[in-house]
């Protein structure tokens, strides 16, 4: 029985080598299918700098949602940062409502939302009297989806003023925010309104847009 | 990058033997040369995956999130279980080899359902979450998706390994 089973079971060195073979070509294969990287931009051509006037939100967004968030109605850090064409941006402060979006490039989460802001920037759906602001955060060149700036202009929100925040989250830092994506509201009057943490559906989104419109 | 798109292909190369296999054990023609290189190639498998998750983490710089640990532990320990047992021609290996590859399963599927769905891990944790899609190959290839391939090829080879010799065609 064993000689039988010797004629008829491939030779092991045979074997090994098949195998071996079989390797060398996927890693060959894999060498010529492989796109080459593109030059990407680093940290610090991404990063903005970042100026915070007066007191930060003191207190972290409750980890509890049930509890109300201790924060609202407290003045909001007035915060000048650079859009994406190195334009000064003014957050916070007197005069225009604002709904700030912090979004990380590499948070699936946030890539979750995308769509949802499309939705409604193509609806028209942000109202005349309130500034839609994107935050950029949590910038790391080593994640996906860099630089981040690229990847919102492929969502279809390269149209939707873009701030960057610094390299150490300062802006969203000043908010009390801690988790991607995150949301601030600030009212005409320069005071919190509302924060959130994590996915909105479009109705919650809705609701943020008109506590800034009835500011 | 070359490296993700080698281990994307041996991923495929791996679920390619992995079905192989399962329609040789549902059908119960298993050669005998397939139930001799059975442990062999496992060993190769989960060799081939530990030294892949080691680059990702130690070359790559890809820091495993707390399921990427999880399905670690799972398959690190198959090299030397099935190392041990491809050596002592130990056919009786999958007593101790399935369960830890259904823990690594188990573990990857709610790695892959929280990568399809991120919203359901909450929001991201800025220091590590474990929806971080940090390779994505061929458009389904993942780290957990890979993890999954790799505990069924482990699973398919010891169940290879312990089919009767008297009941499969030689």
């Amino acid at each position: 029985m064993s000689a039988k089973s010797s004629t008829s079971t491939p030779n092991r060195l045979v074997l090994a080598l098949v195998g071996l073979a079989l390797v060398a070509f996927v890693g060959v294969v894999a060498f010529l299918s492989a796109g080459e990287g593109a030059d990407l931009p680093s940290l610090d051509e991404v990063a903005g700098a970042v100026t915070i006037d007066g007191e930060p939100i003191p207190v972290p967004y409750p980890e509890d949602t049930a509890t109300p968030d201790p924060a609202v109605g407290l003045p909001a850090p007035v915060i000048t940062a650079l859009d994406y064409a190195d334009q000064p941006v003014t957050i916070g402060g007197e005069g225009r409502a604002q709904v700030l979006v912090f979004l990380a490039h590499w948070c699936p989460v946030c890539a979750q939302e995308l769509p949802t802001l499309r939705s409604i920037v193509d609806a028209a759906g942000v109202p005349d009297e309130v500034d839609l602001v994107l935050v950029t955060t949590g910038l790391d060149p080593g994640r996906p989806n860099w630089p981040p700036q690229q990847w919102l202009e492929d969502a279809g929100l390269g149209s939707v003023t873009t701030v960057r925040d610094d390299a150490g989250d300062a802006m969203m830092r000043a908010f009390g925010l801690r988790a991607y994506p995150a949301w601030a509201v600030v009212g005409a009057d320069g005071t919190l309104l509302a924060r959130r943490q994590g996915l909105l559906p479009a109705v919650g989104v809705a609701q943020l847009l008109d506590a800034a419109a009835a500011s | 990058m070359v490296v993700n798109r080698f281990v994307g292909l041996l991923a495929i190369l791996t679920l390619v033997v992995t079905v192989a296999a399962v329609v040789a054990l549902v059908t119960r023609r298993v050669p005998a040369w397939a139930r001799d290189v059975a442990l062999p190639v496992g060993t190769l498998i989960a060799l081939g995956a530990t030294l892949g998750s080691l680059y990702y983490s130690e070359v790559a710089g890809y820091p495993p999130c707390t399921l990427c640990w999880y399905q670690r532990i799972a398959i690190y320990p198959q090299v030397v279980v099935l190392g041990v047992a491809a050596w002592r021609r130990d056919r009786e290996v999958w007593r101790t080899s399935v369960p830890l590859a259904l823990i690594g399963i188990a573990f990857s599927v709610w790695h892959i359902v929280i990568e399809q769905v991120p919203s359901l891990a909450g929001p991201c944790d800025p220091s590590n979450p474990c929806t971080i899609l940090w390779v994505e190959e061929f458009g389904f290839l993942t780290i957990p998706t890979i993890a999954l391939v790799t505990g069924a090829a482990l699973i398919a080879s010891t169940l290879l390994a312990r089919t009767d010799p008297d009941r499969s065609p030689r």
